[in-house]
């Protein structure tokens, strides 16, 4: 699936800045943006949009949905930008309102019962980054991993989905993922830890040639 | 060693492998549809917020004050003027139409002194009173003109009019 990513809104990965700067950062910007400085919000924009795509991406599993609460979720922060305090993280906020977002559309959908529901293009066909100076072999193996990934992360439940999305993509500790949730936080470590169980199962699996020499025999 | 502490280095060598995984799978970006709108979005708000505040140039939270400070003063205008105005000067005033016809008409035919008290009581101008000694010096003259009965009549009200006047002098 092809990704239109303008340039001027994709910070690079390597110039990020340290995870409590950019948080303070982060306050700031849309301090500023609540005073009036559009400028702040482009940063603040360019800054959490991926991570929140495809929180919501892979949370509700649905490209057109993903892209309603996308839009749904910033305009909520532009409209209540003048209500703002800083009493968490930005990301915290944000994500805050997302885990609103996506509740309601579960709501409005019934979606969210539906644990085994059928992927979503995007997990059905990823676009591995693969170097291409490296083997076939290895390339097969990659690409065998990175779908044994999505495919168990499609698979979890949501609360453990959600909470694993959370620490990954946005970067919040188990505090904040609380939080964001409205659950306590061991309830929100136990399904991090859930997660990352089932998750380390899965790659482990691929991994296996026992495993992938079954899988070859069944198909 | 502390099962507790094995499990939970466990669960960070599960979290950082996984964590690794997941992060070398491809990363969808929202669309560039997507994030025109947003911005847009953004632009727009802010260009309403901002015409919003041009058009109310006096902020809401001093309206109030300014309302009351401006009740107050109409109040204490409205209180003196009640007080001190022209309408309290001729508030003891009576309307002409009060005056009693008799006391009316009595008026016009008395000397200018027997009616100065019923001035208070009426609207006409007040008829230009004669002091007692320019009376007398007309009855004096009446006199001197061979006039005596006129004379014995302004006299006669002269007397009415200023009674202390006729036990204190000489005539």
């Amino acid at each position: 699936m092809p990704h239109t990513v303008p340039n001027s809104l994709s910070p690079h990965p390597d110039c990020a800045p340290e995870p409590a700067v950019a948080a303070e950062a982060d306050v700031v910007l849309m301090l500023q943006y609540r005073d009036g400085d559009l400028r702040a919000f482009e940063t603040l924009y360019a800054r959490h949009r991926g991570p929140l795509y495809r929180y919501l991406l892979r949370h509700v599993r649905n490209a057109a949905a993903a892209a309603d609460l996308f839009q749904e979720v910033w305009s909520r922060v532009i409209a209540t930008r003048a209500r703002y305090e800083p009493r968490a993280k930005f990301a915290t906020y944000l994500f805050h309102i997302a885990h609103n977002c996506a509740v309601d559309h579960h709501r409005r959908s019934g979606a969210g019962r539906s644990h085994a529901a059928p992927l979503d293009a995007q997990f059905a066909c990823p676009e591995p980054e693969v170097p291409e100076h490296e083997r076939p072999d290895r390339l097969a193996e990659y690409a065998e991993r990175q779908l044994a990934l999505l495919a168990a992360l499609a698979a979890l439940p949501p609360e453990q989905r959600e909470a694993f999305l959370l620490h990954e993509e946005s970067g919040l500790g188990i505090e904040d993922i609380a939080r964001v949730t409205s659950v306590g936080p061991e309830t929100a470590k136990s399904r991090l830890r859930y997660a990352v169980r089932k998750l380390k199962k899965s790659l482990c699996e691929a991994s296996d040639p026992m495993t992938q020499s079954v899988k070859a025999r069944a198909f | 060693m502390n099962p507790r502490l094995d499990d939970l280095q466990k669960f960070r060598l599960d979290s950082a492998s996984v964590s690794r995984a997941y992060h070398r799978l491809p990363a969808p970006a929202p669309p560039r549809t997507l994030d025109v709108r947003v911005l847009h979005a953004a632009r727009t708000a802010q260009a309403a917020a901002c015409t919003a505040a041009e058009r109310t140039p006096v902020r809401s939270q001093y309206l109030a004050p300014l309302a009351l400070a401006a009740s107050v003063l109409l109040s204490v205008a409205v209180v003196l003027a009640m007080v001190f105005g022209p309408q309290a000067i001729r508030r003891g005033e009576e309307s002409p139409r009060m005056l009693p016809a008799a006391a009316r008409a009595a008026r016009h035919d008395a000397p200018p002194g027997i009616i100065q008290n019923r001035q208070l009581y009426t609207s006409d101008p007040p008829a230009p009173r004669e002091t007692p000694s320019a009376w007398l010096a007309r009855i004096a003259a009446l006199r001197k003109a061979g006039r005596e009965a006129e004379a014995d009549v302004q006299y006669r009200r002269f007397l009415e009019a200023y009674p202390a006047f006729a036990r204190d002098t000489e005539w």
